[in-house]
């Protein structure tokens, strides 16, 4: 029968070329294993599929939607020189990540893996939720417009975990190529990195400072590898009462949508994200943010939660309503009247308003006798919603325009039927080889530290930084940037919010951190993951978290894993997360993944190196009791904890000094978790004046920063440290072995400071004091003196010209 | 029809069209010598001069550091600057205009009138226009989203 609002695809007689052909010029992102199991699930029907079927299809079972690549089998085989050994994943992120969580049985884990973000125990009325997301694919073709949807998504995964979580505390990490890459360099058809890192920064800017919510916690790193492919992560830190984290849809319940209009912005966003781009790629795949619309949308519904109006929400992020009802009536069924949906202008085609990914809107389930008290606070705060349709019992999605059915599909095929496919993968372990003594003079030693902190993976970030308004709300208690004196500012290793405006009288509060690595990967994806989980987690304890009460959040942007060598690598990492959540206690609540970072252009590949990013959000008790990094007084005494190894494998002195060899760090657990249950006991006990770990860069730069954001001088004895093997001074500067951390204790407290740490390695190295960083060794014979304004300086120019 | 361009007090540093400039050196683009950054708001509809006059004054200016004049045509003067006026391509969502448009519901106006913005980029200086297309696709526009159009300097 010829339909009025819809097309027929004529799907049944297609033969395996065609129907690869169809998914391709109709940006559905299906394989033919796919495509060929939608027909023959119509041919059953006896009928044809019609085009917003097809797209409801495409959309559900999208890479985006439905993590195919991390939850299809996997036949994994890693070979270590002559070693082979192989292993079979039904699910790898079952298997891996979501299982460590299960083992870990963490009873203030209230809600993982299985809403829009993870939440835990915040204290005995509240749970606080994290969420951190990708938006690689938009921001490289509309940097502003990409990061501020990106940062608008992740606000409405918060608003939309539970019944609605308040969003407090933004977190933002890029990834990006040189600004100062030449024009010649950039591939045709892409931006130069420099527009791209400014686009970037202001759309997240714009965004979260028109939500008022306080961007806090972020990193930025740099390489060549994502000159074509540049990587943003937003993440968003809410509070949810705890009676308010379950949600059920009922049938009868109305369907209702609120915020934004739909448009045509975002079609297929869902399916974009899931293929490589080329400069011809699909350009209404770019959204537009209206933040001023998400802050009344925000307001509007967390009034109506308070007054229990709605029995479930989601949001409408990637695949727009299809998604979002989908996701919600899964269990039930749903009856969409489309035709209802308000519209930013007259022409969109039914599917179209299906699958837009307009912003702003977020879908409401509610009771017949809420509705109209519901309808009248949107109207109130000036916000549209409007009733789409209504859940049904009849486990079926029923798609209507203008009365005509457009769509008929059984909710069990739409998220059951999606055919699991077995890949392989392959990892090979990089041999790799320790590097010549590196022997160096005081003086080289001296230049070579300004060189590092001046490294653009090392240096300030304060040009970023300073745009956002990481102070709104009045609640961000340990800021991104921290200092002693109002002209110098130090990265703080983590951000802590205290939420006293929500919950009166707490002493509690919370931390976030992040920890990503990307020239670890590029040798090691194994060690990479262990090694980045480990820096989250330093973070967090650096500035007064509790490592027995820290969750992680996962977030994998990879290559094209249709190469099995790419899919081993990302095997090999997932199996880190286990090993090493497993080890340090410390489960993952949610995660998100985003594969196929890869852009083709005149038959040449640009693909980045495979990047984990781990965030961390841990609980302080006390809220007095938090630790910042400067120094803070003229004779205290500095320790070392922890073991330093020859570990120069991907390490920053290693790449400016253009060596290959080295010996990537490891992550030793049983030695840093107690070193991190010992520093959370000693600053229980107002042992530790500043605490900050060793990462890029190593001890040297460490130090420096402790240095010139507390405006004082140190006199550190290298000789003191304790090392694992012979090490020059260079290498004892310049390793970036995991596990270190460097406190500050008054004189009088280094007795408590002793008995606390043994039996873990550690060992007083110097004082605090002077305006110079004076670092000797009596042993190599040599002396390296440098103010501290000059590292200051050299750490703080590198963007600012920018 | 109207439109209203907004421009930066002169005693007061224009910071965008400071920024622009810097962005245009990098691109080792030369002979610009300064640039003035001007948000430009179009309104057709049923319209008197006076309304436009208050809504220019009490809500599209900061009477401190702004200025705004009113024109009736959207034809550019380009016989002191090269000018490159970018605006959102049709069926792009302009959140701004629609924020201005929610806005002036409270001057009692008709709700008909149709709000569009743009930018505009004043360049002082001799360059050619294969440069200032440059500029425009380069650093101003994203031809993904938006649109311009250039006035080359009345020489």
């Amino acid at each position: 029968m010829k339909k009025k609002y819809c097309e027929n695809i004529a799907l049944s007689a297609l033969s395996d070329a065609q129907l690869l052909q169809l998914s391709k010029t109709n940006v559905l992102a299906l394989s033919l294993k796919e495509m060929k199991t939608v027909q023959h699930y119509f041919k059953l029907l006896k009928r044809e599929p019609t085009d917003i079927e097809l797209e409801t299809i495409a959309q559900t079972w999208s890479e985006h939607c439905k993590h195919k690549t991390l939850t299809s089998p996997i036949e994994y085989q890693e070979i270590s020189g002559a070693k082979k050994t192989s292993h079979t994943f039904n699910n790898l992120l079952k298997e891996t990540i979501f299982e460590a969580c299960l083992k870990l049985k963490k009873k203030w884990c209230l809600s993982v893996f299985a809403d829009n973000a993870g939440i835990i125990e915040f204290d005995e009325n509240y749970g606080a939720a994290f969420k951190v997301e990708t938006h690689n694919h938009p921001s490289s073709l509309e940097p502003y417009g990409g990061a501020a949807t990106g940062i608008g998504g992740v606000i409405r995964d918060i608003l939309g975990v539970g019944l609605g979580a308040k969003p407090l505390a933004d977190t933002d990490v890029f990834c990006f190529a040189d600004p100062k890459t030449p024009a010649k360099k950039v591939p045709q058809g892409l931006h130069s990195p420099r527009r791209i890192i400014k686009g970037v920064v202001g759309g997240v800017r714009d965004y979260g400072n028109r939500m008022g919510i306080p961007t806090v916690d972020g990193a930025v790193c740099f390489d060549e590898c994502f000159l074509a492919n540049p990587l943003v992560y937003c993440g968003t830190m809410g509070l949810i009462p705890k009676n308010k984290i379950s949600k059920k849809v009922s049938a009868a319940e109305f369907i209702v949508v609120v915020g934004g209009r739909t448009g045509r912005d975002g079609i297929h966003g869902a399916t974009f994200s899931s293929v490589k781009l080329d400069k011809d790629s699909d350009v209404s795949a770019v959204q537009i943010g209206n933040p001023i619309m998400e802050k009344k949308v925000l307001d509007a519904l967390l009034i109506a939660r308070d007054l229990n109006l709605y029995t479930a929400l989601t949001d409408c992020g990637a695949g727009g309503l299809s998604s979002a009802v989908g996701e919600l009536a899964s269990e039930t069924g749903a009856r969409v009247e489309l035709e209802k949906a308000p519209l930013k202008y007259p022409g969109l085609l039914p599917w179209e308003i299906w699958i837009s990914e307009a912003q702003e809107r977020m879908v409401l389930a509610v009771k017949k006798k809420n509705l109209k008290r519901l309808l009248k606070i949107f109207k109130d705060k000036d916000v549209e919603a409007s009733v789409l349709g209504n859940f049904t019992s009849d486990k079926k999605l029923t798609l209507l325009y203008n009365k005509e059915i457009i769509g008929q599909i059984q909710m069990q095929f739409l998220h059951e039927g999606l055919p699991k496919v077995s890949r392989k993968a392959v990892y090979h372990i990089a041999k790799e080889i320790k590097q010549k003594p590196i022997k160096m003079s005081a003086q080289k030693i001296s230049a070579m530290l300004i060189k590092v902190l001046a490294d653009l993976n090392v240096c300030s970030k304060e040009w970023i930084i300073r745009q956002y308004d990481f102070e709104v709300q009045g609640q961000t208690i340990v800021k991104p940037l921290e200092s002693n004196s109002i002209e110098v500012s130090g990265n703080s290793d983590a951000a802590v919010i205290f939420p006293y405006t929500l919950i009166a009288d707490t002493k509690k509060a919370i931390v976030l951190s992040n920890g990503i690595n990307v020239s670890y990967g590029k040798i090691n994806t194994y060690k990479m993951g262990a090694a980045v989980i480990e820096q989250a987690l330093r973070n967090a304890v650096c500035v007064g978290a509790n490592i027995d009460k820290i969750s992680l959040l996962d977030n994998f942007c990879w290559g094209n894993c249709d190469n099995p060598e790419v899919l081993g690598s990302l095997a090999a990492c997932a199996k880190a997360c286990f090993d090493f959540s497993c080890k340090f206690g410390t489960p993952f609540i949610s995660g998100k993944d985003s594969l196929n970072n890869e852009y083709s252009v005149g038959g040449k590949k640009f693909s980045i190196t495979p990047t984990l990013l781990v965030s961390a959000m841990g609980i302080i008790e006390n809220i007095n009791n938090v630790v910042t990094l400067p120094f803070k007084k003229e004779g205290n005494k500095i320790f070392v904890l922890g073991l330093t190894r020859n570990e120069m494998g991907g390490s920053i002195f290693n790449s400016i000094n253009k060596i290959s060899d080295g010996i990537l760090c490891e992550v030793f657990a049983d030695e840093s978790k107690p070193l991190m249950q010992k520093i959370y006991a000693a600053m229980q006990l107002h042992l530790i004046e500043s605490c900050h770990d060793a990462s890029e860069g190593g001890l040297g730069v460490c130090i420096s920063q402790m240095c010139f954001c507390g405006q004082l001088g140190a006199r550190i004895d290298i000789d003191n440290i304790k090392v694992y093997e012979k090490m020059t001074p260079a290498e004892i500067l310049f390793s970036e072995s995991n596990g270190r951390f460097v406190i500050e204790v008054k004189p009088e407290n280094v007795e408590k400071i002793y008995k606390i740490f043994r039996p873990c390695i550690f060992s007083e190295v110097g004082a605090v004091g002077g305006k110079d960083l004076i670092i000797e060794s009596a042993k190599n014979k040599m002396k390296i003196k440098q103010n501290i304004n000059v590292l200051m300086k050299a750490w703080q120019k590198t963007l600012w010209d920018i | 029809m109207f439109n209203v361009e907004i421009s930066t007090n002169p005693d007061l540093e224009d910071a965008r069209g400071k920024a622009v400039l810097a962005d245009i050196k990098m691109m080792q683009i030369k002979g610009v010598k300064d640039v003035h950054f001007c948000p430009v708001y179009f309104f057709s509809g049923n319209l008197t001069f006076e309304q436009i006059q208050t809504i220019s004054q009490r809500l599209l200016t900061d009477a401190v550091s702004e200025n705004y004049s009113i024109a009736k045509t959207d034809k550019i003067c380009a016989d002191k600057f090269n000018v490159i006026e970018v605006y959102y391509k049709k069926g792009v969502t302009d959140a701004l205009a629609l924020s201005v448009k929610k806005a002036i519901k409270s001057f009692d106006l008709d709700d008909k009138i149709i709000v569009n913005t743009a930018k505009r980029y004043y360049l002082d200086g001799q360059v050619s226009f294969g440069a200032l297309e440059n500029i425009a696709l380069k650093i101003l526009a994203n031809s993904l989203i938006q649109e311009y159009r250039i006035e080359k300097k009345i020489l």
